[in-house]
């Protein structure tokens, strides 16, 4: 099968519309056009998936509301990794409560299996979300091994206790809002790169720290991280 | 245990009123409105100002989110808080503590306080012996171009309609037939009532259908096309059929009332229902074009939607498969997988593009010195400027004192450069002027300040070199500063800040 040229051009401009965060489909815009285009031709949708693919990219999805949900092949030039993030800054207890806060949004996100499937978006709160993330926590078995008993190497130290042993919350100088090494901290920063990434939106309406999560977080859990994590856990277990 | 005393086999007489048939039905239609009940409950504890009838407002939401579903397009959250903190601005002005009861009062009806999951209730078959739970939600969010989207439950539409555990289509049956009767006794008042009873179910009424249409555009197996659909298509169709043709019987009796009616206060109830019923006219005129519309719907989502791939089962359950396990690792181990997870969240990152400021500040600033970070970390809501710099006061009043020079004829770029004084002045200057140069046209956030600035700056190529060893390197430029006095300080410092430094 031969692809005209102009589609290809086409194809591209499509994955150039999905790298944008803050591009969005609306009937009849130029993405909007190459969306319904991409949802109703397979021969382009084949074009968009094998010129995103060239660039390490994988397409998820193309909710009509949402646009071309990409995300990256490892070791594309547009991958990032979590290491990386705050400059190559982050410490491995601050990764790791990043780490969990992700997943802690994931999580109270998608209460069941089925919420992966369904299109209800939820509103996150800062506080509220790191208090969902300490209430599991307590829900735990207590360790068995005695291994929260404190003076135990960080190689022995539950992931959950890094969390419960950061504080929560930690004022700022003179200004709102929590102060780096908290972890509100750790969640707000998260909930900013997902913002970044169009996986979320600030709700400033509902609150000055909350933030709405898109469909496009939904297709990531849902499609990649999920089942990435899952293999990484059978590893690790 | 002593299982004959609770023999009832002699006394078939006595019957239990909870294995009553319509038990169930009334149940539901309580417990429908216990929601609203608890967020008025807990609101003591949430310092919601007892001036504000939360009740009111938790129904106004509730109203608003069902018509706006029965029209053309959902309403945004934003604009629901809004609209709820106006109706409650109303009630105390306080604006902050109103915006507070709108949204105590949403996020009640969301309900937040079980992360938003639906409402649960345990009903208690006692027919059956068995307890079973009745999960319901009234309103819920959906992603949508500007945010947010407010999508009221079938349970939201019957509070909206009253509580009336009935179906839609019964209850505007029920509304015409009373109408009719009123309208024959000359009953007028009552009439107008009703009539305006009618029109919240016909809303009602085109509501749910939008829900259907809804999810069918998403997926078409949310509902059943085979049979169930069709038929409440058939039914809406003989439903609007038969509406406005008795729609147009009342409305002919009526308005030929008017005219020979002598009684002002008759005439004036005739008038309002004259115009309820021309409103409801339009909500039936709309449902037709729906229910005509439906199939069309219907066959363009399958085409759709035959060709999607599922990628993967998406049988997971992340709190209890994922979550907690990882938690319970040690941190060696748990890095990993948090990270494999965060790695895919949070993976895709667009490269900045370069554009000419961008490369040549990044080119030709010296290397950064590392040290330790003692930066103030920005706020996540304002993310498009995580590494943006913003420069004092008085670096944007210099700067701009320096592009004044070119106020009255044009200056060549190196000569403003050599005017500051320090290395900030300098790159604002050169910032602001390469800006006007070329405009970046990234982020649509940033345009105000932008065109504000370029509006005041202009730049033409002069052919001359521009050599300020340390600081830029290649053609010089011609600048132009047109005096504004739209353009405050405040205007440059804003596109300053705009600048990807």
């Amino acid at each position: 099968m031969t692809v005209p040229i102009e589609d290809v051009w086409a194809a591209a401009e499509l994955v150039a519309f999905g790298l944008r965060p803050g591009a969005r489909p609306t009937e009849g815009n130029p993405y909007g056009l190459l969306l319904e285009r991409y949802r109703t031709s397979t021969a382009f949708r084949d074009a968009v998936d094998t010129v995103a693919g060239g660039l390490g990219l994988v397409v998820l999805g193309a909710p009509p509301r949402t646009g071309l949900v990409l995300t990256t092949q490892p070791g594309s030039v547009f991958a990032v990794r979590m290491a990386d993030l705050r400059g190559g800054n982050l410490g491995a207890d601050d990764k790791l409560v990043a780490g969990l806060a992700v997943l802690g949004i994931a999580a109270y996100a998608f209460p069941t299996d089925a919420d992966l499937d369904a299109t209800e978006v939820k509103i996150v709160e800062v506080a509220a979300l790191d208090r969902f993330i300490r209430d599991a926590i307590e829900r735990l078995p207590a360790a068995t091994d005695g291994s929260a008993g404190g003076s135990a190497g960080a190689e022995h130290r539950r992931a959950a206790d890094v969390y419960r042993r950061t504080a929560a919350f930690r004022p700022k100088d003179r200004q709102p809002g929590p102060a780096r090494g908290c972890t509100q901290f750790a969640v707000q920063e998260v909930l900013g790169w997902l913002v970044e990434r169009g996986a979320a939106r600030a709700m400033p309406q509902m609150g000055p720290s909350t933030y709405q999560l898109t469909d496009r977080f939904r297709l990531l859990v849902a499609d990649m991280a999920g089942g990435e994590a899952l293999s990484a856990l059978r590893a690790a277990a | 245990m002593q299982p004959e005393l609770f023999d009832v086999a002699d006394a078939p007489e006595l019957r239990s009123p909870v294995a009553d048939a319509s038990m169930r039905a009334r149940w539901r239609a309580l417990i429908l409105t216990d929601p609203v009940a608890r967020l008025v409950r807990n609101a003591a504890h949430a310092d919601v100002h007892e001036a504000y009838d939360l009740r009111q407002l938790a129904l106004a939401a509730i109203d608003i989110a069902v018509a706006s579903l029965g029209f053309a397009r959902p309403v945004t959250l934003a604009e629901l808080v809004d609209e709820i903190a106006g109706l409650a601005a109303l009630m105390r002005p306080d604006p902050a503590a109103a915006l507070d009861a709108a949204r105590w009062v949403i996020k009640g009806l969301l309900n937040d306080t079980d992360n938003q999951s639906a409402f649960v209730y345990p009903f208690a078959d006692t027919a059956r012996g068995t307890s079973e739970e009745f999960a319901f939600k009234l309103l819920q969010l959906q992603d949508g171009p500007d945010g947010a989207v407010v999508l009221a439950s079938p349970q939201a539409v019957m509070v909206y309609l009253n509580g009336l555990d009935l179906d839609v289509d019964d209850a505007e049956a029920a509304f015409s037939v009373v109408l009719q009767r009123q309208l024959r006794d000359r009953r007028f008042e009552a009439a107008g009532r009703t009539a305006t009873q009618a029109e919240r179910v016909s809303v009602a009424m085109s509501a749910s259908l939008a829900d259907v249409l809804d999810a069918t555009r998403r997926d078409v197996r949310a509902f059943d096309w085979v049979t169930d659909v069709p038929s409440r298509l058939e039914r809406a169709r003989e439903h609007v059929e038969a509406r406005i043709a008795a729609d147009a019987e009342v409305l002919n009796h009526v308005a030929a009332g008017i005219d020979t009616e002598t009684d002002a206060a008759v005439r004036r109830a005739s008038g309002d229902l004259v115009d309820t019923l021309r409103r409801i006219r339009q909500v039936h005129l709309d449902l037709a074009e729906r229910v005509a519309g439906a199939r069309g719907v219907f066959l363009q989502a399958q085409l759709s939607q035959v060709f999607a791939r599922r990628i993967q089962l998406r049988l997971l359950n992340i709190e209890a498969e994922l979550f907690q396990p990882v938690l319970q690792l040690t941190q060696p181990r748990a890095q990993p997988v948090a990270e494999a997870f965060g790695d895919r969240i949070l993976g895709l990152r667009v490269p900045r593009l370069l554009h000419l400021d961008g490369l040549t500040d990044m080119l030709l600033t010296p290397p950064r010195v590392t040290g330790p970070a003692e930066a103030e970390p920005e706020l996540p809501g304002e993310t498009e400027g995580a590494d943006l710099q913003s420069y004092p006061p008085a670096v944007v009043a210099a700067a701009t004192r320096i592009l004044r020079r070119a106020e009255d004829r044009p200056v060549p770029l190196s000569a403003l450069l050599a005017e500051a004084g320090d290395a900030d002045e300098r790159e604002l200057v050169l910032l602001s002027a390469l800006w006007a140069y070329a405009p970046d046209g990234t982020g649509d956030e940033e345009d105000d300040g932008l065109t504000a600035l370029t509006a005041g700056v202009a730049a033409e190529r002069t052919g001359a070199l521009l050599d300020h060893p340390g600081v830029v390197w290649g053609d010089d430029l011609m600048v132009t500063y047109r005096r504004d006095e739209r353009l405050a300080e405040g205007a440059l410092a804003e596109a300053a800040e705009g600048t990807e430094a």
